[in-house]
């Protein structure tokens, strides 16, 4: 355990430095490659107006069946069926967005655009990761300055397979990896927002406002929120909640006139009307 | 209301007491602050703006000189300031040509001008690229209203409500356009979207009653009774439009046999006018004689 492990100074020199040069060219390489296929960021999807319509009257839908109490009954009336009337009703039209299948046979500009995201994405790491473990597997390029548990032996030591070998000492391949996710904060600074961060590419494919691949994929359909949203609409009875308002308003203005027109102020009715 | 106005009095103050040492970091605050609040203090934003973009135009932050640009430019166009406003707009579209917010830029400036046709043209222009845009689509609402097509501007507005059904900006506006045109059941329609979408505001409550009131018959009457009362209480009393709107409305269904079912409670007005009074005692006590002149045509005795 005490023996020291002494490195070549080679190992510095044509390992630790072609590495890290490597790599941080690779970087660039990816960053700039990314930015001449996405067209400069101009990859934004039209968004369909009638899909805009559709979300809007749901969230209205929504709306209505939490505030409908502050609505007379005819208006609220009118409201529903606009929504749930039979045939012509909003909620009863036949979902404009398409699935997901539909979509990517529509659309080749969506297939393309998340092929050139994967591309510039998977197809550098792979090439990268066979450059490395070619090239520099097998090297022990340092050492940690503080003790660790034996459990970092599968972080720390990747590509050498030596059990005896002290937990802090990290091999080429774990400092590869390391400085893979390491160097992303650093380019950021570069960048500014156009580093490539998959977080945010893979936030992107999963909540584009218009185009919704991976979320119609994993089962939401459109026609089932609008019929969901129907089904939720039509058990709404109304009930007005202003019902007694003007007893609660004379309340309120007995209160204040008997006191101090100073510090008269009655908080509690007008709390009592908003729930 | 109030303490937007007096924070930007305060804000003024401020400027107005470092002005000897230059007032670059309290002109800056108040261009932030009414940025924040969203109000439109055009004048003083022209003035202080146009002073801070000229002397200490290298002190800004990128970011915030743009939106200051953007702002003052505005400002500009509203005072009037054409020849400022196309100096900001020329070079914040020469930075950003592509940008949404310089096309709307350039747009109000051409409206300003008087050049319609112009700005129609270059609004249906950026349209047809970006169909779903919501400020180009509102500028077009606008542009009918400058113009003073008062019709056009309602049934841009109502398509435009059609697709952004939960936009309440848009409702409020399509009600006032309903309200200039004297359709009031539909300024009535678009007050309950209103109302829906801010139950626990005194104002919209107040609103909604008044064109129901000015609808008439007594059902109406007696809806916009109890929405007034909804106003009185939610603003503890303070509200005098609603308290007005509530002797008012009662006094009218007092004409009306069948108006009353008993929900009101008897001396509800009696309570409103005095509450009137009250408040008029208070705030404008020479105006006291005119309240009680109208209670008294109202026919509500205040018992002294």
């Amino acid at each position: 355990m005490g023996e020291q492990i002494v490195l070549d100074r080679d190992v510095r020199d044509w390992v630790l430095v072609p590495l890290t040069m490597s790599i941080v060219l690779m970087m660039l390489i990816r960053q700039y490659a990314t930015q001449v296929l996405m067209g400069g960021g101009k990859s934004q999807q039209k968004v369909e107006m009638k899909e805009v319509k559709e979300k809007q009257a749901l969230a209205r839908s929504q709306m209505l069946r939490g505030a409908f109490g502050f609505i007379t009954e005819g208006a609220f009336r009118q409201r529903k069926a606009y929504f749930t009337a039979k045939g012509s009703g909003v909620l009863n039209q036949k979902s404009e967005q398409k699935s997901a299948q539909e979509q990517m046979m529509t659309n080749p500009d969506l297939m393309s655009g998340m092929m050139k995201q994967n591309l510039s994405g998977i197809v550098p790491q792979i090439a990268m990761g066979t450059f490395v473990s070619y090239f520099f597997s097998g090297f022990i390029l340092g050492k940690i300055p503080f003790p660790l548990s034996p459990s970092f032996r599968l972080m720390l030591q990747r590509g050498v397979d030596l059990p005896s070998l002290d937990v802090t000492y990290f091999t080429s391949l774990s400092y590869y990896i390391l400085l893979l996710f390491g160097l992303r904060g650093v380019f950021m600074l570069f960048f500014r927002e156009n580093t490539i961060d998959e977080t945010q590419m893979y936030r992107q494919q999963m909540g584009m406002g218009g185009g919704n691949p991976m979320a119609a994929m994993t089962g939401t359909d459109p026609n089932k929120a609008l019929e969901g949203e129907k089904a939720a609409l039509e058990m709404v009875d109304h009930k007005w909640k202003l019902e007694g308002a003007e007893e609660r308003a004379a309340q309120v203005l007995r209160v204040r006139l008997r006191k101090q027109p100073g510090k008269s102020r009655q908080k509690a009715p007008a709390a009592a009307i908003l729930h | 209301m109030q303490p937007v106005k007096r924070q930007l009095e305060a804000a003024l103050a401020e400027v107005e007491r470092s002005s000897r040492s230059g007032g670059y970091d309290a002109m800056r605050r108040y261009l932030q602050l009414v940025r924040e609040l969203k109000v439109r203090d055009s004048e003083n934003v022209a003035l202080l703006g146009s002073k801070l973009l000229k002397h200490h135009r290298s002190k800004l932050q990128t970011e915030e000189l743009w939106l200051i640009m953007e702002q003052v430019a505005i400002a500009a166009i509203d005072t009037r300031a054409l020849k400022l406003a196309a100096d900001l707009i020329k070079s914040i579209k020469e930075k950003f040509p592509d940008s949404e917010r310089s096309t709307r830029l350039a747009e109000m400036f051409l409206e300003a001008r008087g050049s319609y046709e112009q700005a129609e043209a270059l609004i249906l222009e950026q349209l047809e690229e970006a169909p779903e845009s919501q400020m180009l689509l509102k500028r077009q609402v606008a542009l009918e209203k400058t113009k003073g097509n008062l019709s056009g501007a309602i049934e841009m507005l109502r398509k435009y409500v059609e697709t952004f059904q939960t936009d309440r900006e848009a409702w409020e506006e399509l009600g006032h356009l309903y309200l200039e045109a004297q359709m009031y059941p539909q300024a009535a329609t678009c007050y309950e979207e209103l109302l829906m979408h801010q139950p626990a505001s005194a104002a919209t409550h107040v609103q909604y009653a008044d064109v129901l009131y000015t609808i008439g018959g007594p059902a109406n009457y007696q809806t916009a009774c109890t929405h007034y009362s909804a106003a009185i209480d939610i603003s503890s009393g303070q509200n005098a439009r609603a308290l007005y709107g509530l002797c008012a409305a009662s006094a009218q269904l007092k004409g009306d046999s069948k108006g009353r079912d008993g929900k009101v409670p008897p001396d509800l007005p009696e309570l409103a006018g005095e509450a009137l009074l009250q408040l008029y005692a208070k705030e404008a006590p020479s105006k006291l004689p005119l309240v009680t002149a109208l209670l008294e045509a109202q026919q509500i005795s205040i018992a002294k």
